[in-house]
């Protein structure tokens, strides 16, 4: 117990005395939530949006009263103006007598990027129609929910479940769980471990009689615990400053993720194991970790439209098991039980990846 | 005779298609202060690793303390204390906090067995609060060794520790080997100079990952078998050497500082040399019996491996 | 009277305040071979940093082949080789490749190159090895490689830091051979050792106590002046002498 709590003594310190470390290690996460949650938010407010109606008949001023209401969107007649109090002028509307016009019209406002998108409001149809400047498909695809959850029931029967406002913090704040521990346990283990290869300090460890258990946990230890710190900050930011609701639901996050933890721990050290440069560890485990949280585990890009060997390719991400995991329990409120299956496929990812680290590590330095 | 300290048989290993350590096979006996002497290449520092339980042989086997390196490592571990050939503590960590934690490692402390290394850390206790890595070279040596000899090793195997060390700390630190093996401790170090084998008790001579002779400094230096000569002129020493090379009686000649050690073929005839040399244009040419050293045995023995 | 190669007027180097290299006043000739001695932390190697133009004195004037060592330090470095121990050559280049790519930083002509460059492995015997890599080559055949290819551009000035570290005797031997033939041919070597046989092999030496510059002269009288059998002796004695611990 003595050698172990030595161990871990002298990593903590040289975490504590590598500013470089630190910084990363206690920044990375406030930095990263922040500027997800504000700066590189995937959703757009102000969004502009014009409403045409296609006769006179039909009240298009009360579904742009509805539409300008919500924050994200705002509201012009397409010709012709607003004057603040729910009054549209004449000009809304549209005469179906000149055709060409309207479509003309639309085109323009949309290419000169006057509006990002144009309600056509079919009062004697009932019908309305959402002309989108898609060149931007994410900004496209957020303008059609946006106009779809302003008009509720009367637009395209769109129901937004759990997120009703697809409010994109809900989405990402799961994501950077998975990535920020890879970063923090992944790479940051694996570099600390070979160093000591690097510098021949391991051969020191080896010859101890220390078991290679005790060197793997204690060396492990300062990182879990930086790990857990980094958990606590991202839930307090995420609930506090983003406005995530935890859904009641924070034991099970927080099991879930120190599962995780311990996975990323394992992959750390099996990339230490594997190279004998600090830089070829921190390549391996970008490419082997990073990478794949990033492109292949939902975070970012929808696994649905993947091809399906991507689909499949994912299968063996530890990140898109956590972070689908994690978006069920801590947004959708669910508990554990209700994951049973991601958290199997974890916990046997992280027997495997200890087993073999182990395996590996126990076999001697050249 | 009591059992030896470290015994090898048939020792060898391989790197791909390099044959680091070529079945080699020795005893160190107990008390014992032993030098492997080689060049680079010669095998010292693959044989240390394996003596150190870091590396196994390919064929043969090592005992230490008659504790099986392969099969009783944990034995074997406890009892050996390693300095490997490069600087390998921890430069961020102060010395204090590193030889603590060596001391931790091998569940001791530094207060147990401060008598032991009193005499090699004192001096570097004033900078008990500064980084290893902010050392000087001779000071982070010693740190090292101290580091090594903290858990009171029975064996302590030091792989090239004076290599690019200046000849004051050099000869400082084998005075401190010197008084450990006195304490009883056995002593394995490795070294490419040559000039420390009168060191030892016993030494290896090794090259290309074979011992060409392991026996006492100065049986290796009878061992040389023929006269040697002291060639020296009065000036253009490299044209001196070359001279001597192309005489037909002349076995080898070499540069030796501010002389060339001589053998020659058969009977030495000093004489009809000088004589010879003195008609080529050298001038004030002294041939004069010296005694062979260590280095020309190597010289030799690695003349007869070509 | 010819010019000396190397002529220093109180070179000095401080780092805050510590005095790493304090007033050193030395000459060396063409065709010398000077042995620059010192135990570690003696400030042998701030002392070579700056003859070769790497690091600025902070006083004192020094003149290296020509050209003022604080002032022109560019063209130092073009008029000189060095080889050390520690760096020598590209381990994952082939030889070919390291003589070409030596060749080409000191701007030697693709003909020039190539002449000198076949000349230069015909001599040490690697021309059919020009394809391996120099990584495979043994230590003392890769010392002598960097040591050619530091006179690749015919520099009238080479530094060697200590270049026979961890060779063995046969070759340390003849790598002191070749620095005799380049001396010979009127090359200035300048280098550094552990090895205090190879002192001997020297014309003059220096020996670097404390910053400073404690002995200069050839190893003889050296040796008559400290009544010492060997350099060994007249360097443990003076080098004892040394009140900086080196830290």
């Amino acid at each position: 117990m003595n050698t172990y709590l030595a161990f871990v003594r002298k990593e903590a310190l040289h975490i504590l005395r590598d500013r470089r470390t630190l910084l990363v290690v206690v920044l990375l996460p406030i930095v990263q939530i922040l500027l997800f949650g504000f700066a590189i938010s995937t959703e757009i407010n102000d969004l502009r949006i014009r409403v045409a109606a296609t006769d006179r008949l039909t009240d298009a001023g009360r579904i742009a009263t509805r539409l300008d209401a919500s924050p994200y969107l705002r509201c012009e007649a397409l010709d012709g103006y607003y004057d603040g109090k729910n009054k549209y002028y004449d000009s809304f509307s549209y005469r179906s007598d000149r055709k060409n016009y309207r479509s003309d019209r639309i085109d323009q406002v949309l290419r000169r990027g006057e509006a990002d998108a144009v309600l056509v409001v079919d009062g004697r149809q009932g019908r309305m129609q959402l002309v989108v400047d898609a060149s931007n498909p994410n900004t496209a695809t957020m303008a059609a929910s946006y106009v779809g959850g302003a008009l509720g029931g009367g637009a395209p029967d769109v129901r937004m479940l759990y997120n009703p406002q697809m409010l994109s913090a809900y989405n990402f704040v799961p994501g950077l769980m998975g990535l920020i521990f890879v970063i923090i346990c992944a790479v940051l283990t694996s570099v600390a471990i070979v160093r000591e290869k690097e510098t021949g300090s391991l051969d020191l460890l080896l010859v101890s009689p220390v078991s290679p258990f005790v060197t793997v946990a204690a060396k492990m230890t300062p990182y879990f615990a930086v790990s857990c710190l980094n958990l606590a900050t991202i839930l307090a930011l995420a609930h506090y400053v983003l406005g995530v609701p935890l859904a009641g639901r924070a034991g099970a996050t927080v099991a879930l993720t120190l599962l995780y933890i311990v996975l990323a721990l394992a992959v750390g050290l099996l990339v230490s194991t594997l190279v004998r440069t600090q830089v070829a560890a921190m390549v391996l485990a970008l490419i082997a970790m990073m990478l794949p949280t990033i492109l292949l585990s939902g975070m970012i890009f929808p696994l649905e439209n993947a091809p399906a060997p991507l689909q499949w390719l994912s299968a063996v991400v530890p990140a898109r098991w956590y972070i689908g995991a994690v978006r069920k329990v801590m947004i959708e409120g669910l508990s554990l039980g209700d994951v049973t299956v991601e958290l199997a496929v974890l916990a046997g990812m992280t027997a495997l990846l200890l087993a073999a680290a182990l395996k590996n590590y126990n076999k001697r330095t050249d | 005779m009591n059992a030896p300290a470290i015994a090898t048989e048939n020792l060898t290993r391989r790197f791909g298609r390099l044959t680091a350590l070529d079945g080699v096979t020795f005893r160190v006996g107990r008390g014992e202060l032993f030098g492997v002497i080689g060049p680079d290449g010669a095998g010292k520092t693959t044989l240390m690793r394996l003596l150190a339980t870091l590396s196994r042989p390919d064929a043969g086997r090592a005992s230490v303390l008659e504790f099986d390196t392969v099969r009783q490592q944990a034995e074997v571990r406890r009892r050996v204390g390693y300095m490997p050939g490069r600087f390998a503590l921890y430069p961020d960590l102060t010395v204090a906090e590193n030889l603590a934690f060596f001391a931790a490692l091998y569940r001791t402390d530094v207060a147990a067995n401060y008598d032991l290394i009193a005499p090699i850390y004192g001096p570097l206790e004033r900078f008990a609060s500064r980084p290893a890595g902010k050392l000087s070279g001779g000071m982070k040596q010693k740190l090292a060794l101290s580091c090594a000899l903290i858990h009171r090793p029975d064996v302590l195997l030091l792989d090239e520790p004076t290599t690019g060390v200046d000849p004051v700390s050099r000869r400082e630190f084998w005075t401190i080997l010197a008084r450990l093996r006195s304490q009883g401790m056995t002593v394995v170090a490795s070294t490419p100079y040559m000039d420390e084998a009168s060191r030892c008790d016993r030494i290896a001579l090794c090259d290309a990952g074979r011992f060409l002779r392991v026996d006492s400094p100065d049986a290796v230096r009878r061992s040389y078998g023929r006269p040697l000569f002291g060639l020296s002129a009065a000036a253009d020493r490299h044209a001196l050497l070359l001279a001597a090379r192309r005489d037909a009686a002349v076995r080898s000649c070499y540069a030796f500082g501010n002389e060339h050690h001589l053998a020659f073929r058969d009977r030495p005839d000093p004489d009809g040399l000088r004589d010879r040399l003195e008609a080529g244009g050298f001038r004030d040419v002294c041939l004069r019996p010296i005694e062979p050293g260590v280095e020309d045995c190597f010289m030799q023995l690695t003349e007869r491996h070509d | 009277m010819t010019e000396p190669i190397i002529e220093t007027r109180e070179l000095t180097k401080r780092f805050g305040s510590f005095t790493a290299v304090d007033r050193i006043t030395l000459s060396v000739m063409p065709g010398e071979i000077f042995g620059f001695l010192g135990a570690n932390g003696a400030g042998k190697t701030t002392a070579m940093r700056m003859l070769c133009g790497l690091s600025r004195p902070t006083a004192g004037t020094g003149r290296v082949a020509g050209y003022d060592i604080g002032r022109q330090p560019e063209a130092v470095k073009r008029r000189i080789g060095y080889m050390s121990q520690r760096f020598s050559l590209y381990d994952d280049l082939t030889v070919g490749e390291n003589v070409r790519l030596f060749g080409g930083i000191y701007g030697l002509g693709r003909h020039e190159l190539a002449r000198r460059g076949d000349e230069l492995l015909q001599r040490l015997d690697l021309t059919d090895r020009r394809r391996v890599r120099v990584g495979a080559l043994p230590l003392g055949l890769k010392q002598k490689l960097a040591f050619s290819v530091a006179l690749l551009h015919r520099p009238p000035l080479v530094f060697l830091d200590e270049p026979t570290g961890g060779v063995d005797p046969v070759t340390r031997r003849t790598f002191w051979e070749m620095i005799d033939a380049a001396a010979a041919d009127g090359t200035t070597v300048f280098v550094t050792t552990h090895y205090m046989d190879e002192a001997e092999y020297c014309h003059r030496v220096s020996i670097m106590v404390d910053g400073q510059i404690r002995a200069l002269d050839t190893p003889d009288r050296l040796k008559r002046q400290y009544g010492a059998a060997s350099m060994e002796e007249v360097f443990l004695g003076l080098a004892e002498t040394a009140k900086r611990s080196s830290e």
